[in-house]
């Protein structure tokens, strides 16, 4: 008995906070939004407009959802099904500071997770039979796998000066200094890269309203709709908590845990309240600079960075302990 | 967990006759998705987890998406399902025989259960990680040659899609 | 059952109720134009399924090319460890230089540019 409350509790314990925040994220997004541009954004539903989110949140899952005609009908709702479910998992070996599943292959199983990420925008393109939704489901493919790439090369790179693919290494390779300020060029990459791999602007070209509408899911409406919106913004909170646990780790004390938790938490909220600025500031790229960007820069800047980081601890004898 | 072994098994013979009754290459590669994710589950249950892992970011998260990606390009205005009536026969004979055989062999299928981790209880290194370390040092030449073999894909992947006078793939 | 399978299952029972609810709640009213194929107003032209476009192709081939690559290099954390580090150096320079190479060519051949 005990056992299965733990087994229920200890995820629905991570996932409806992580909801929440998805809820509250929307807000500061608006909000944020609103003052760069000298407006007020949403301040009419609950004191400062906090009800807002919870009004949204009700009000998509009171509308009429859409089933196009030309769609397959179960490719079409498994979709954002599994985008979502993908970006809940996502979560599960984050240490914060203790982790649902302590998986010594924390890294790994993010890297693969979300590799399948991919699957969830490909099949709602390609379901929705709308010449649209599959542009927009193309370029957002091309745009990830690209980006995954970089992505790929600087996590083994930060790997390797921290020594283990359980990210708990990460917060004690860090106690004495900040991953930031040795390999600040990866954390400039990697920051960049996961605006680009969770297609926020100015990424956002999978969305481009001009020319797409809304891009891969411009048939969706309601609940399923819903769905992909929450998979998106729990995953670009889930981008900035792991940008916190790799380059700016948090001092973990086994007697106050709690610290850890709120140091990590602080970081992860600051990093995407810059994804915002970000989103205020720069206009969209075009495409094909977005993939310059990628395949001209990043790749072979990431290629020596990794040389780099393999023959530094080797050079001053610095190799970090097995794990 | 025993119970999760067996589900991904049944999962991993579900997935491939999903993929071998036929249908159009959108469906078939959702096969092959569902065949190669239970496919790495049972090789965590043996205990191979950079293994599985491994191949799961790489089979699933590349080499399949390409292939959905490609299949999702080529225009096909009614692809078969596995709901009609030439896939369906397809997937009710497959199952079939797979009764049948699963019927031969009953008892005993499990003799040659074995376990990826072989080393001792209390080592350092699980089997699974020390192996692929070795990559680095007596297995080096097997990488170079992986590397070559990647190297060489670049360049026949480019020369085939060259486009104008040499290729056979016409650029867009 | 342990935490990870539970964890699993409790996302997909969460998004299957999630999904349930959306169409449990609303008031369904379909029509014929509310369902076709959005379209900027006008009746859908031609099918939806695009022609091949081989700049997508050569981007995914790339990636996957570079994603089977750092599939090799995972193991580097480990592969440091062995009794001599040079020599996993030198093999791992190696891999990373054939790379290299293959993504010079490629750039010389114009496989990356993207707009003419």
């Amino acid at each position: 008995m005990h056992e299965w409350i733990i087994l229920i509790s200890n995820p629905l314990l991570c996932i409806i906070p992580i909801l929440l925040a998805v809820a509250f994220l929307t807000l500061l997004e608006r909000k944020v939004l609103g003052y760069m541009q000298l407006r007020k954004g949403p301040n009419v539903v609950g004191p400062y407009g906090l009800l807002q989110p919870i009004a949204d949140g009700v009000k998509l899952f009171i509308k009429e959802p859409v089933r196009p005609y030309a769609s397959s009908p179960i490719l079409f709702l498994i979709a954002p099904m599994l985008a979502l479910t993908l970006a809940l998992t996502l979560w599960m070996p984050m240490p914060t500071p203790y982790p649902i599943t302590d998986i010594n292959l924390g890294i790994l199983f993010i890297l693969a997770i979300s590799s399948l990420a991919v699957y969830s925008i490909l099949g709602s393109g390609w379901a929705s039979n709308s010449k649209y939704a599959l542009i927009g489901a193309l370029r957002a493919v091309a745009q990830t796998i690209s980006y995954e790439v970089s992505l790929g090369l600087i996590l083994l790179s930060t790997i390797i000066l921290a020594g283990g693919f359980t990210l708990h290494t990460f917060n004690v390779a860090q106690e004495s200094i900040w991953l930031l300020a040795p390999s600040w060029p990866l954390a400039a990459m990697w920051y960049i890269s996961t605006l680009a791999e969770t297609n926020r602007a100015p990424f956002d070209l999978t969305e481009g309203e001009s020319e797409l509408v809304s891009g891969f899911n411009v048939e969706y409406a309601g609940g399923p709709f819903a769905l992909f919106f929450l998979a998106e913004y729990s995953n670009i909170l889930l981008m900035n908590t792991l940008s916190a646990i790799l380059f700016l780790g948090a001092f973990h004390s086994p007697l106050l845990p709690e610290i850890t938790t709120l140091n990590l938490m602080t970081k992860a909220s600051l990093l995407s309240i810059l994804f915002l600025w970000v989103r205020a500031s720069y206009p969209r790229f075009r495409y094909d600079q977005l993939m310059h960007l990628i395949w001209k820069n990043f790749l072979p800047i990431t290629l020596a960075l990794v040389l780099l980081c393999t023959a530094l601890p080797l050079a001053l004898a610095g190799l970090p302990p097995q794990t | 967990m025993f119970y999760v072994e067996i589900l991904s098994m049944l999962l991993l013979v579900l997935g491939l006759v999903a993929v071998a009754s036929n249908p159009a290459p959108y469906y078939a590669a959702l096969g092959l998705v569902l065949a190669a994710a239970a496919g790495c589950c049972v090789l965590v249950g043996h205990g191979g987890s950079f293994l599985s892992l491994v191949l799961f970011m790489i089979y699933l998260g590349g080499m399949l998406v390409v292939f959905a990606y490609s299949a999702a390009l080529a225009a096909e205005p009614y692809p078969e399902s596995w709901f009609d009536l030439s896939v369906f026969s397809y997937v009710v004979v497959y199952i079939l025989g797979l009764m049948v055989v699963g019927l031969c062999f009953f008892e005993g299928w499990y003799d040659g259960f074995w376990v990826v981790d072989e080393l001792k209880e209390f080592s350092l290194l699980r089997g699974d990680f020390g192996g692929v370390a070795l990559m680095y040092s007596l297995g080096g030449w097997v990488l170079v040659v992986c590397g070559w073999v990647l190297l060489l894909t670049l360049f026949v992947v480019l020369e085939l899609t060259r486009g104008l006078a040499r290729g056979a793939l016409r650029a867009v | 059952m342990n935490l990870i399978t539970s964890t699993l299952s409790i996302a997909i029972l969460l998004t299957i109720l999630l999904a349930m609810v959306s169409f449990w709640i609303p008031q369904m009213s379909p029509d014929t134009e509310k369902l076709s194929p959005y379209e900027c107003g006008f009746d859908p032209l031609g099918s939806a399924r695009l022609p091949f476009s081989l700049r997508f192709f050569l981007a995914a081939i790339l990636f996957l090319l570079f994603d089977l690559e750092i599939a090799l290099l995972l193991p580097l954390p480990w592969g440091d460890q062995s009794i001599l580090p040079t020599q996993t150096f030198m093999w791992a320079s190696i891999i990373l230089i054939l790379l290299t190479l293959g993504l010079i060519y490629e750039w010389m051949q114009g496989g990356l540019e993207w707009a003419e």
